[in-house]
């Protein structure tokens, strides 16, 4: 199947089932894979760093089809995935601290189109997430998502089920106020964040 | 100012978001600020809105990133097991059970093509089938012309200076209706070529040696064909010296050999050598058994003019032989 933006953004913006066909087909487009390999190994990747910064590719995509309704790529796809994964491996070595420093100020090259938003979770920050979650509860995770991904109250409401835009605004204060309660209980919480 | 109601709040609360992008217009931050110092309820939520929306956020990225995980692990799991079939194909190979199926296999596709190629031959109308497909020369309608015929020049080059003197006239005669060689059967297979061809024997070729204690390798060879053991000869002749393989006799024995062996083109060098000497002890035969090779060769042209020279001369041995032949073989 040839992956046109249209494509993907209609299958993403689907759900679940649509997103998990446009991952498989991604990850399994080798010419895609390879391409990135290489936009990596130029800048000093490893083998074994390539797997995450492709994983973080797909979600980064995922991501902005989700939050721009705009959304829309200039070049191919395949030269937009890379452009992702470049400044997701960049950012990877900042926080390393890398040494390549020299390596980051040359390859990086401001372009909105692919600038990323991630928050690449470590160990320690997914299980802060988790441990979130379990307070939230299934429903208060739904609206969330929906809401981080930039879905507005009527349509998290038709997505999800509720009632009406207004259900889904109490609902998500709810969950707002059992998250400010946890930071306020976690306080070393605060210093993992952000 | 007093407590906004539920709905208010969550109103408000949902100012946070426009407060922290900077997108609240000057009246509605005038109200926000009062809120925020006013309300220790909304100041914690103000307070941590930055750390919710990052949880949103990574609860988001969490779902995806889980998601795109278990889709990696489908892949490679696809990847192993396709690996593993590979290698459970491999380890098939290595029993060798496996390899005597294979065997099982190729002798029954041999035996199955020799059946099949034993039975074509057998049931093969050669008269019928050469005059289909070739029919009778009419030297009254159809000018002959062999030049027309030659494929390989080279070949000619060599046919021109061993055929005689006396058949080259032949070769500049018209021909019969010219038909491409491939629609042709070949002579190769027809068994007119087969009941033709008998090796040669002469009683001054029988050795002299017979029951010596040491016969010389030459000894073995002649006694060999001799008895008409033609593949033991063949190996024999391979460990003749080269002088010994150079000798027109054996030569001429050994090109027998090939013909009984069937493998003419070889059978056609030998006795194409043979021609080029002056003395020649089995001149006659040496053209005829060289026009036998060459029927066996497919070269049709050149037996048939070799033919026609035997045929047309009163004396030759084997005039009577190659006559019958050529009828045969309508050539």
């Amino acid at each position: 199947m040839e992956l046109t933006i249209e494509k993907i953004k209609d299958s993403i913006r689907s759900g679940r089932i649509g997103r998990d066909q446009i991952s498989r087909n991604l990850l399994s487009d080798a010419h895609l894979i390879n391409s990135i390999r290489k936009t990596l190994f130029k800048l000093g990747a490893q083998d074994h760093d390539i797997p995450d910064v492709i994983n973080y590719t797909i979600v980064q995509l995922m991501k902005n089809v989700l939050k721009n309704p705009n959304f829309h790529v200039r070049s191919n796809i395949n030269s937009y995935l890379c452009g992702i994964a470049r400044n997701i491996w960049l950012q990877k070595l900042r926080a390393r601290k890398s040494t390549l420093v020299e390596m980051s100020e040359t390859f990086e090259i401001e372009d909105e189109e692919t600038s990323i938003d991630l928050i690449i979770i470590n160990d320690e920050k997914k299980s802060i997430l988790k441990s979130i979650l379990e307070r939230l509860g299934h429903n208060c995770k739904e609206v969330l998502m929906k809401w981080a991904s930039g879905y507005r109250m009527k349509e998290i409401a038709e997505l999800t089920g509720y009632r009406s835009a207004g259900v889904v605004r109490k609902r998500k204060y709810t969950c707002m106020k059992i998250l400010a309660d946890y930071f306020e209980q976690h306080p070393h919480v605060k210093t993992l964040l952000c | 100012m007093s407590k906004p109601c539920y709905v208010d709040f969550m109103e408000l609360f949902d100012k946070i978001e426009a407060y922290h992008n900077g997108a609240l217009t000057q009246k509605e931050q005038k109200i926000f600020n009062k809120e925020l110092y006013s309300n220790p309820a909304f100041a914690h939520l103000v307070k941590h809105h930055k750390k919710m929306r990052w949880s949103a956020d990574g609860i988001l990225e969490l779902e995806l990133l889980d998601n795109v995980q278990q889709i990696v692990a489908d892949i490679n799991s696809n990847n192993d097991s396709h690996t593993q079939s590979s290698e459970e194909h491999l380890h098939k190979k290595r029993n060798p059970k496996y390899y005597w199926l294979i065997a099982l296999t190729l002798v029954i596709i041999t035996s199955a093509y020799w059946l099949f190629h034993s039975h074509y031959k057998s049931n093969e109308i050669p008269d019928a089938t050469i005059e289909t497909i070739e029919p009778k020369p009419n030297n009254d309608q159809h000018p002959k012309n062999h030049s027309q015929e030659l494929i390989n020049p080279q070949k000619v080059i060599d046919e021109k200076e061993e055929i005689p003197t006396s058949i080259k006239a032949v070769e500049e005669e018209p021909d019969s209706e010219i038909k491409p060689d491939h629609v042709k059967p070949s002579l190769s297979t027809n068994p007119i070529m087969a009941q033709a061809f008998t090796p040669y024997r002469h009683p001054s070729l029988k050795s002299t040696t017979r029951g010596q204690n040491e016969l010389s390798m030459r000894d073995q060879f002649e006694m060999a064909y001799w008895d008409a053991n033609y593949d033991q000869a063949a190996v024999l002749y391979q460990k003749l010296s080269d002088s010994e393989k150079n000798n027109a006799s054996i030569s001429f024995l050994y090109g027998n050999v090939l013909l009984f062996q069937k493998k003419y083109n070889e059978a056609v060098i030998i006795f194409r050598e043979l021609a080029k000497n002056k003395n020649r002890r089995f001149d006659q035969a040496e053209q005829w058994y060289l026009a036998l090779a060459l029927i066996g060769d497919d070269q049709r042209t050149h037996s048939k003019i070799l033919l026609n020279s035997i045929a047309n001369s009163p004396d030759h041995t084997y005039r009577a032989n190659a006559l019958d032949l050529m009828k045969k073989l309508n050539l």
